[in-house]
């Protein structure tokens, strides 16, 4: 089973890591870098960002952001979706590589 | 993404040296890795937190000094009587150095100050759009931090009486902030914040002959967002009139070295009287653009 978190705002892509667990929640498969501990056990970002105990991370600043746009302009969760990405040719965007920071790189 | 900023910075001997030199060259430009502008954006932030309590407790001090001042005005005569005339003058005199004093701090803030823009709009913009930036490109950035400042003056002409005697405006022009980002997707962001500013100085004399001056401003905020696509599509105009407010934005679609860019400009004005307008756009509306323009696109297998 996979990790299904989509990561990003605009180029939304699934997370694909091996999931550790479920969301306590909705029952979502989730990966250990993207599960949220909380009062109800582990949570996806989505019903972190939701519910009252949990931490703030990216991916739960990043989930209350996109329902936000989508009650604003109404266009449902659908308004982006994988599939856009690969209405561009690019079929789906690459997992970005981490490069460790460089405080002098400017 | 950065965790909120806690402590605000208020030497610049506690920045680093890319965010003192942003601070003395009063710009950023460059291309930048996302993490490492975000890094000087939240260095910024917390400067300009700095400032603006500085700038609290400096306005609060003028004041203060300039009721003392008078004050001290009428104990000079007390102490006169009282043949003690030098204590007197030596306690206005310490008052007006400390009013100058006070005075003169306040306007030097103003020259570290930092527009709230950068706290308000550009850093949310980044840490909202964080994950979908690609890692291996840079972010290219030019932004002013001077502020509204006379060199920006477009030019001044009577605007006629107007309800004054004579009404003088003067129109500044500041492109604050253009950004340039790659996203995930090859996709190109092009982000720009630009402030135009309007002056009217009015002055009129009351029926006792005394001239009084009042000025007024006029700030219009243009938020702009635009999307390249990696390659020829043809965008949803469908949706757009659906997902733009025709009031306060503006869509346009122009081809451009052979693919379709898409801009959206979202306008918000902010007026004030004596003191420049402190408003700025809502934090949210910046990346808002961005997620409108992406609904915007053919659904997947409509491009052409």
């Amino acid at each position: 089973m996979k990790c299904q978190w989509q990561s990003g705002l605009l180029v939304m892509r699934e997370c694909g890591q091996p999931a550790a667990g479920a969301c306590g929640m909705c029952g979502r498969s989730i990966c250990m870098l993207h599960g949220v501990p909380g009062p109800n056990g582990i949570a996806c970002p989505q019903c972190a960002s939701s519910s009252d105990g949990y931490e703030d991370t990216e991916d739960t600043e990043i989930a209350e952001t996109r329902g936000q746009y989508a009650q604003q302009f109404g266009t449902g969760a659908g308004y982006f979706t994988p599939a856009d990405s690969s209405s561009l040719g690019r079929g789906g965007a690459a997992v970005p590589t981490q490069r460790p920071y460089d405080p002098r790189e400017s | 993404m950065n965790p909120a900023p806690a402590k605000p910075l208020n030497t610049l001997a506690d920045l680093t040296p890319a965010a003192r030199q942003a601070i003395e060259t009063r710009k950023i430009s460059g291309s930048w890795s996302a993490k490492a502008l975000l890094k000087l954006l939240g260095e910024l932030q917390r400067w300009d937190l700095g400032v603006e309590e500085r700038k609290k407790s400096a306005h609060k001090r003028v004041i203060f000094s300039c009721i003392a001042m008078v004050v001290s005005i009428f104990l000079l005569l007390v102490f006169i009587s009282f043949d003690l005339w030098y204590i007197g003058v030596a306690l206005t005199i310490g008052l007006v150095v400390f009013f100058v004093m006070s005075l003169r701090a306040k306007y030097a803030l103003k020259a570290v100050d930092v527009p709230d823009e950068y706290r308000t709009i550009i850093r949310p913009l980044l840490r909202q759009l964080s994950q979908d930036i690609d890692p291996n490109e840079k972010v290219r950035v030019e932004c002013d931090l001077a502020g509204t400042t006379e060199s920006k003056a477009k030019g001044t002409k009577d605007i006629g009486k107007y309800s004054y005697q004579s009404a003088k405006l003067t129109v500044y022009e500041d492109p604050l902030c253009h950004l340039r980002l790659t996203l995930l997707d090859g996709t190109e962001a092009v982000f720009s914040i630009d402030n135009t500013t309007h002056k009217v100085v009015g002055t009129k004399r009351n029926s006792r002959g005394k001239t009084k001056t009042k000025t007024k401003w006029k700030k219009v905020t243009t938020l702009t967002a635009s999307l390249i696509p990696p390659q020829r599509l043809n965008w949803d105009a469908g949706k757009s009139q659906q997902l733009v407010d025709r009031r306060s934005e503006k869509i346009t679609f122009a081809e451009k070295n052979g693919v379709m860019v898409a801009k959206l400009q979202k306008y918000y004005a902010f007026k004030s009287a004596g003191d420049e307008p402190t408003g700025t756009a809502p934090s949210a509306d910046a990346a808002g653009l961005f997620v409108r323009l992406y609904a915007m696109r053919p659904a997947a297998g409509g491009a052409k």
